[in-house]
């Protein structure tokens, strides 16, 4: 496996090259004059053109794709215009932030996908199944943001039961020190109070942005069970006194993951990368508003280096789903 | 002697169309009955009946049904015999193990589930169950995979886990198909050495004569959905009192000893098909116009029952 894994991890290498380049050039074709911005409204052309030669942009296109390549490879992600910090320290500083947000989604999405999942493939065209089916269209139905605007509405404006949602913790409390999760950080020190107010802040993210991915896996876990009850070795299980809970969440889930562990490495690929709505709904300071406000300000670098992360993400991520499609089933094999 | 297993008028149903149509018979403690028959005349039903593993549209009657003298009509005390009082031996053995669980895990489980067993104990007896079935490497198979391991060996599994569970009876629904031959040979003869170590009963169901002959003690001969003759094992084969009984004996003697089998005109009916009083009428060379017109009665002769207006025999005394 180890050498699997190595091998996989060096064909990585061209296509990150490849995604350099996009990167690259699609943050170079965006409107907005990175130097102007930078300088301010008031500067004159001649301070803006200062500044143009000092960033190296009067420079023609392949020479600052190679100054910058050169960076890279040294695990340089060059400077932010916009904040002033170099774009990997940035990055550390907020990918934290939604991982946490992330996993959380993750972890929301399968403890409701997968034993919906199973039931209603067990009860098919029973009241669970038609239940099943009446999520999976909302799910689809329903755009992540929106749903986040509706449960802020809700919970926070009209009940009062989630906290304002203006980051991970309320306005004023300080974050625990660690590794930047703060979950994990406040359990680590004992903080309770500070665990229960993350807690808290996480709910409503958590919950918009696992909700559109309970469609498909359900769906995805639904079919494949279907086909798992009609199997051999499910009969030859039921024969064998099998039954209840440990014949549907043992036996016959673990037949049924497959499919629902690729759709949901898909979807961290894309949360990763794509929980920028969410984010700034939230005020939630991870990778997704970060690459928000660069857009915004055509910070070349930060774009470049959020644009590489997620593809690293979506690419790690297949190697996990990969490895996992092995773990769970023994007859898939790693070439 | 009495019987462990009776079955009395078993009727099954599935989307209005009959498929069991009154099975009788009787597993007695101690022997192997084996069930043949051809593809569709209700041998593999029966056997889902008696362990309710029928699909959910069947709708199943019985006029009597006992287990070692307790009512067994109630679906949920044949549900809870699986694994217990009967073991199961299914068909493709490789297709009938979990594929992603190791194999020591599988009879494993079913230790904990069907004896409560501590996983260590469970462990320990998994491989005296590997040992019992002749496993010569119990480890390795312990250890295997299902996709690691022959057909032979997955029915050698399949076995040890329906062994699991201490039952008084084994269910075997055609447990060689799919094996070659010489696996087969090796399989029934295991299967008939531990039914008797276990102290145990044993119901094979087989479309092969010559499996029959080899392990069994009683054969009940099955035509569209009713049991239609019943006797030892000798007798059936010298003497069968049912028409149908009698040339399927014939055939697979043929087949045996290379000749060319005089075939059974006509083809086995589907369920749903319109039947004449008695099913086997329109393809019995014996037949005559009660056979058309009135249930076959019930004659008994020795050992020997069969529902036949003109059974092979002159001494036929109806009941």
């Amino acid at each position: 496996m180890g050498s699997y894994i190595a091998r996989r991890l060096i064909a990585l290498v061209p296509i990150l090259i490849g995604v350099t380049m996009v990167a690259f050039l699609v943050s170079r074709g965006l409107p907005g004059d990175p130097a102007r911005l930078y300088a301010g409204m008031q500067a004159s052309e001649g301070e803006v053109q200062a500044i143009r030669v000092s960033l190296g942009l009067d420079k023609p296109l392949y020479h600052q794709y190679w100054i910058y390549m050169q960076g890279l490879i040294q695990g340089d992600l060059g400077f932010s215009l916009r904040t002033g910090f170099p774009v990997a320290e940035d990055i550390r500083n907020r990918l934290p932030a939604t991982v946490e947000m992330v996993i959380f989604a993750l972890a929301f999405a399968l403890s409701v996908a997968l034993p919906l999942g199973v039931w209603a493939a067990v009860r098919r065209g029973k009241l669970v199944d038609r239940f099943s089916r009446f999520i999976s269209t909302l799910g689809v139905a329903i755009p992540d943001f929106w749903a986040a605007l509706i449960l802020v509405m809700i919970f926070f404006v009209f009940l009062g039961w989630a906290p304002a949602p203006v980051g991970r913790l309320d306005l004023g409390a300080s974050p625990p020190d660690g590794t930047g999760f703060y979950l994990l950080d406040s359990v680590v020190r004992g903080e309770w109070g500070t665990f229960t107010n993350a807690l808290g802040h996480i709910i409503l993210p958590m919950i918009s942005l696992g909700f559109p991915a309970i469609a498909p896996i359900t769906r995805l876990t639904r079919n494949a069970t279907l086909s798992v009850l009609q199997s051999d070795y499910i009969a030859f299980g039921r024969a064998s006194g099998l039954r209840g809970a440990p014949l549907y969440l043992k036996y016959v889930l673990r037949n049924s993951l497959p499919g629902a562990i690729t759709m949901t490495g898909l979807i961290s690929g894309y949360m990763i990368g794509g929980a920028v709505l969410i984010e700034r709904v939230f005020s939630w300071p991870g990778v997704g508003l970060y690459a928000y406000n660069s857009l915004e300000r055509t910070d070349h670098a930060a774009i470049q280096g959020v644009v590489l992360l997620s593809a690293v993400t979506y690419l790690l991520v297949f190697l996990v789903v990969d490895l996992l499609q092995s773990i769970v089933d023994p007859r898939v094999r790693l070439k | 002697m009495s019987a462990i297993l009776e079955l009395r008028g078993l009727e099954v149903e599935i989307e209005g169309l009959p498929i069991l149509r009154g099975v009788d018979l009787e597993v007695r403690p101690g022997e192997i009955l084996g069930v043949v028959g051809e593809t569709g005349a209700g041998k593999s039903m029966t056997a889902r009946a008696i362990l309710d593993l029928l699909p959910a549209a069947a709708t199943v009657s019985f006029e009597e049904c006992t287990f070692g003298g307790t009512d067994f009509i109630p679906p949920r005390a044949r549900q809870l015999a699986r694994g217990h009082q009967i073991g199961f031996v299914p068909q493709r053995p490789r297709g009938s193990l979990n594929p992603v669980f190791r194999v020591g895990k599988q009879i494993v489980d079913t230790l904990r589930r069907l004896r409560g067993m501590a996983r260590t104990q469970a462990r320990e007896e998994a491989l005296n169950l590997l040992r019992s079935v002749r496993i010569t490497d119990p480890e390795r198979v312990y250890r295997s995979y299902p996709h690691e391991l022959s057909g032979g060996m997955c029915q050698r599994v399949c076995i040890a886990i329906a062994l699991a569970g201490e039952p008084e009876l084994i269910i075997a629904d055609e447990p060689t198909t799919g094996l070659d031959v010489t696996i087969q040979a090796e399989i029934l003869k295991l299967l008939g050495e531990v039914i008797a170590e276990h102290n145990a009963a044993g119901m094979l169901i087989t479309h092969d004569l010559g499996v029959v002959a080899d392990v069994c003690d009683r054969v009940a001969v099955m035509y569209a959905g009713r049991v239609i003759n019943l006797g030892t094992t000798v007798e059936i084969y010298r003497e069968a009192l049912h028409p149908y009984a009698n040339q399927l004996v014939s055939i697979a003697g043929s087949l045996d000893s290379g000749g060319t089998p005089q075939e059974i005109p006509g083809r086995v009916p589907n369920p749903g098909d319109e039947l004449v009083a008695c099913a086997f009428a329109p393809r019995c060379f014996r037949a005559e116009d009660d056979c058309y017109g009135e249930e076959p009665p019930l004659v008994h002769i020795g050992g020997q029952m069969a529902f036949c207006h003109h059974p092979l025999t002159s001494e036929a005394v109806s009941v």
